[in-house]
């Protein structure tokens, strides 16, 4: 079982945002959260080769997620460390922004 | 007004011992103070333009028995002007003081200024001004006038600043604006002698002449401006989020800049290609006029437009004292971000603001973190500008549909996203697989509600969940406190606490809240519900003693608790409050009453965790509502295509009563519901309703893998009837799946168990080729279950060891040399081999 506290504890201190108000907390972590996402969802559509854009258009209206991740795994190799490694960049450049150390 | 002042020789006010400097005659400034003069009623001859402050006291223009000095007056005296009538009228007046000071050494503008203060100007003191400059006046004296216009204007809207103006005030202030206009008029009529045009479209005229024009072409902004303050602000003003927003302001202007800019080149092409010139260069010099407003305006925030500083006025009043202090204009990031909230959520920007800290040291930091997002933000939006558009279209569809999620999904994501970047404590293969489920729900568009429940196996999830999925919304809030009542009621009631004073507070908030009569309104013929489960009692709810009880405890469990709490919560919402309408159940081969009512409840999830003993009790109170609606059903003798209705499972009030008396169960009685069910089934030779039990170990999948299908209660295939054994695939490799990888929940207890389907164990697998799984290899022995670390799926040895072994197995079952293609997906072989099975045994 992961200690969901020391995983609390340790995206706030990550943050710099221990000590300060929750409801702070929260409008931080969501608002990164929303960048990280967008940064990488561009990463990821940019991948996604001229011939299968239609298809992703079509699992996404259909609304397939389970669909949706098994076409994404194919389209980008190593799906999971890509993203993973566009995350890092990105959490990496936010605690550069807030001097967070 | 210099040159007026000049032109005295060194006279001496004997009333005041003022000593002005000498001059060699009387100028323009002294011909248009004769003007001036004769206006009010006297005679120009015998003016003495040398004792201006005599004069203007005699004709009652100046009451004050004073003249200020002018090494004493300008600085002070217009710095307090500056804050009283606004920066860039005494800025502007400051500057022609300068002027004159450098220019002519010392001087005594203030007989001028100082006393023309608006209140002492005469009525129709513009038409004496006017004619006066104009009568062979020079343009010195043209912005002279501007000037004091500038002055008496704003003093009018400094009178009325917090009221609306007058009639009068607003006659004033539009006459003042007329004669604004005409000023500058003849004041353009005049400059295009003194310019030229150049390249560059500009020419350094003197500072005078330019703060003067300033103040004059900056008329119609700082009376719209000043005019704003004054009135009732009309509703668009009042907000920045329904008005006109700084930012555009700013930018807004920055673009008319730019076509300006665009403009002059154009004008200048003109002067270039024609011999005749004289309109463009006017239309030039028009226009250079309106790019050094524009420009100034970006320059002072004083002219920059009021609901600027009046959006941040309302958000940080220290920030908008600092930002007038300072000229600086642009919001700062912190302040786009409190504006952008409030822009969506009035009433959470005020809450933020009312959080962010007395002390300077935490205020300066939250100012930091949240100008960082918006910084942040900003560096996304460039990035995806970058991109071409079918790329940006998707970035914003994603971009979207994040905003449009409840925050706590938001946080969810947050959550799983630091945990994939390896810097938080989640391991690393639930970060990515968490990230690839978002990321999948995320472009399918999934709702919250869906995109939660693929989250919902991780225990993180649920970690990040507990600390902020307190529900702001006060009926929901109620509705869920009812809810998580019944669900805690179950823990409460089965003597397991796992302590905690979130769940005292919990229940002191909401117990009695009479949230229970608002429901019941809700409910439509409240059928009757079974008064107990067989063989038990069912007592009251235990809500004092549940908060004793949770108050005094002191395992050590809390943050699992706390979890279970924030889940449950979670569960109930997204799940069991979702449900409305009729519950209708076709009964499938060797289903009844029981089976169909353990499909329904736990297709809502509503079994989700319980231990036997509690989902017994609830199925079997669901079974005995159906009995009791439907006297004239013979339940026994239900068969395959019967249509039965379990309305009950939709009513929040009766169901959560019947989870109330589960809750209520002492372990006594869960334990005897359990020998119960066990006694039944070795007397009727049917399991059916008796839970799966987790394998112990590997050995008993490789023994006897049961293919457990659903609602057969554990049978193997052998002991199937051909009838059963139609069941679907799906559903046969459901259960496999389920009772490989479900889990029946903390402690065993059975509080929130994972969907099998739902396990990061199985959501890792499925889609990997069956030949990665089987050769997948770990090296060294693993110490303990994971060598110390939690690990899923693909990484993890025992969830690995078990595919295996399932694979193996369904390959034997299977024969006749089915077996896995090369790239053929876990799920797809093991339904392509429970096909084959369950067609060989039909």
């Amino acid at each position: 079982m992961v200690n969901t506290d020391e995983l609390n504890d340790t995206l706030v201190k990550d943050l710099g945002l221990d000590g300060i108000p929750q409801d702070i907390q929260d409008e931080v972590i969501a608002r990164v959260g929303e960048n990280i996402l967008r940064r990488i969802t561009v990463s990821i559509v940019e991948k996604i080769s001229p011939d299968a854009r239609q298809e992703f258009d079509s699992i996404s209206e259909a609304g397939d997620s389970e669909r949706m991740k098994t076409f994404l795994n194919a389209q980008i190799p190593d799906f999971d460390n890509f993203v993973k490694n566009e995350v890092h960049k990105s959490v990496l450049e936010f605690k550069q922004l807030a001097e967070v150390t | 007004m210099s040159e007026a002042i000049r032109a005295t020789k060194g006279v001496i006010n004997e009333e005041v011992g003022q000593r002005h400097p000498p001059t060699e005659g009387i100028t323009a400034m002294g011909n248009a103070f004769k003007g001036l003069v004769k206006k009010l009623g006297g005679e120009e001859e015998g003016v003495d333009v040398h004792n201006v402050s005599q004069v203007l006291r005699d004709r009652g223009v100046v009451v004050e028995n004073k003249t200020a000095d002018i090494m004493s007056f300008p600085f002070k005296k217009t710095e307090e002007a500056q804050r009283e009538l606004g920066r860039e009228v005494g800025s502007t007046v400051k500057n022609i003081i300068e002027e004159h000071q450098n220019r002519n050494g010392n001087s005594s503008i203030g007989d001028t200024i100082s006393h023309m203060t608006p209140e002492k100007l005469p009525q129709n003191h513009n038409e004496s001004g006017l004619e006066a400059m104009t009568g062979g006046v020079d343009a010195k004296s043209l912005r002279e006038e501007i000037v004091r216009l500038n002055l008496e204007r704003s003093k009018i809207m400094n009178d009325a600043r917090h009221r609306k103006p007058t009639e009068e005030e607003r006659a004033a202030l539009n006459s003042i604006t007329e004669r604004m206009v005409t000023a500058k008029d003849k004041l353009s009529s005049l400059l295009p002698k003194e310019r030229a045009v150049t390249e560059e479209g500009t020419e350094i005229e003197g500072v005078v002449a330019q703060k003067a024009e300033e103040a004059a072409v900056a008329e119609p902004t700082d009376f719209v401006q000043e005019k704003n303050n004054a009135a009732t602000p009309a509703p668009d003003q009042q907000s920045p989020v329904e008005g006109f927003p700084p930012v555009s302001a700013f930018e807004q202007i920055k673009k008319e800049i730019g076509e300006l800019k665009q403009k002059k080149e154009e004008i200048l092409k003109n002067i270039r290609d024609h011999t005749t010139i004289t309109g463009y260069v006017e239309e030039a010099n028009k226009v250079n006029r309106q790019i050094e407003e524009l420009e100034n305006t970006l320059r002072n925030p004083a002219k920059l437009n009021q609901q600027e500083i009046k959006g941040i006025d309302a958000i940080t009043p220290d920030s908008a004292t600092h930002v007038k202090a300072t000229g600086e204009i642009i919001p700062s990031s912190f302040e786009k971000v409190i504006m952008g909230i409030k822009s969506e959520d009035s009433a959470r920007a005020e809450r933020l603001l009312k959080t962010i800290g007395a002390n300077p040291e935490q205020r300066e930091r939250i100012e930091k973190l949240l100008g960082a997002t918006q910084t942040f933000t900003e560096k996304t939006e460039a990035i995806e500008k970058e991109k071409d558009p079918w790329v940006v279209e998707r970035a914003s569809k994603i971009g979207e549909w994040y905003r449009k999620l409840p925050l706590k999904y938001k946080l969810v994501a947050a959550g799983i996203f630091w945990g994939a970047a390896g810097i938080s404590a989640m391991p690393a293969m639930v970060g990515g697989a968490g990230i690839g489920m978002i990321m999948g729900a995320a472009f399918a568009g999934s709702t919250g509600q869906r995109f939660l429940g693929s989250l919902a196996m991780f225990a993180t999830v649920e970690g990040v969940l507990t600390k902020r999925s307190l529900a702001r919304n006060e009926e929901e809030e109620k509705i869920l406190g009812m809810r998580m009542n019944v669900i805690l009621g179950v823990l409460a009631g089965s003597g397991v606490f796992f302590g905690g004073k979130l769940l005292g507070d919990y229940l002191s908030t909401h117990v009695g809240s009479g949230v229970g009569e608002k429901i019941v309104d809700q409910a439509k013929v409240p059928p009757p519900i079974p008064e107990s489960a067989p063989g038990i009692s069912t007592p009251e709810i235990p809500t004092p003693a549940l908060n004793e009880a949770v108050e005094n405890s002191a395992q050590p469990a809390q943050n699992e608790y706390a979890q279970k709490v924030a889940a449950v919560r979670d569960v109930l919402k997204s799940e069991t409050l979702a449900g409305t309408g009729p519950v209708e159940h076709v009964l499938k081969p060797g289903e009844g009453v029981w089976k169909a009512a353990t499909a329904e409840l736990e297709r809502k999830g509503m079994l989700d965790g319980l231990n036997e003993g509690h989902r017994t009790y609830i199925i079997d109170a669901v079974k005995d509502w159906y009995a009791a609606n439907n006297p004239g059903v013979d339940i026994d003798h239900l068969k395959a295509g019967d249509a039965i209705r379990l309305d009950i499972i939709n009513d929040k009030v009766e169901m959560a009563k019947i989870f109330e008396k589960a809750g209520a169960l002492s372990p006594d009685q869960i334990e005897n519901i359990v020998n119960n069910n066990q006694t039944i089934a070795e007397l009727n030779g049917e399991i059916d309703h008796i839970t799966t039990t987790q394998p112990d170990g590997l050995a008993e999948i490789t023994k006897d893998y049961t293919l457990s299908m659903p609602d057969t209660g554990g049978k193997t295939i052998e002991q199937l009837s051909a009838e059963a054994l139609s069941m679907d695939t799906d559903a046969v490799l459901h259960d496999d799946v389920q009772y490989m990888f479900g889990s029946k929940g903390l402690f065993d207890f059975g509080f929130l168990g994972t969907n099998g389907e739902r396990s990061i164990d199985w959501l890792d697998f499925k889609g990997r080729p069956v030949s990665e799984i089987m050769s997948k290899k770990f090296e060294g022995m693993p110490l303990g279950d994971e060598g110390g670390v939690q690990k899923f799926g693909i990484d993890s040895y025992g969830a690995v060891d078990k595919m295996k072994k399932y694979m193996q197995m369904l390959i034997e079952k299977a024969g006749g040399g089915i077996s896995p293609e090369p790239s053929e997906s876990v799920e797809h072989f093991s339904k392509r081999a429970i096909s084959a099975i369950i067609s060989k045994k039909q």
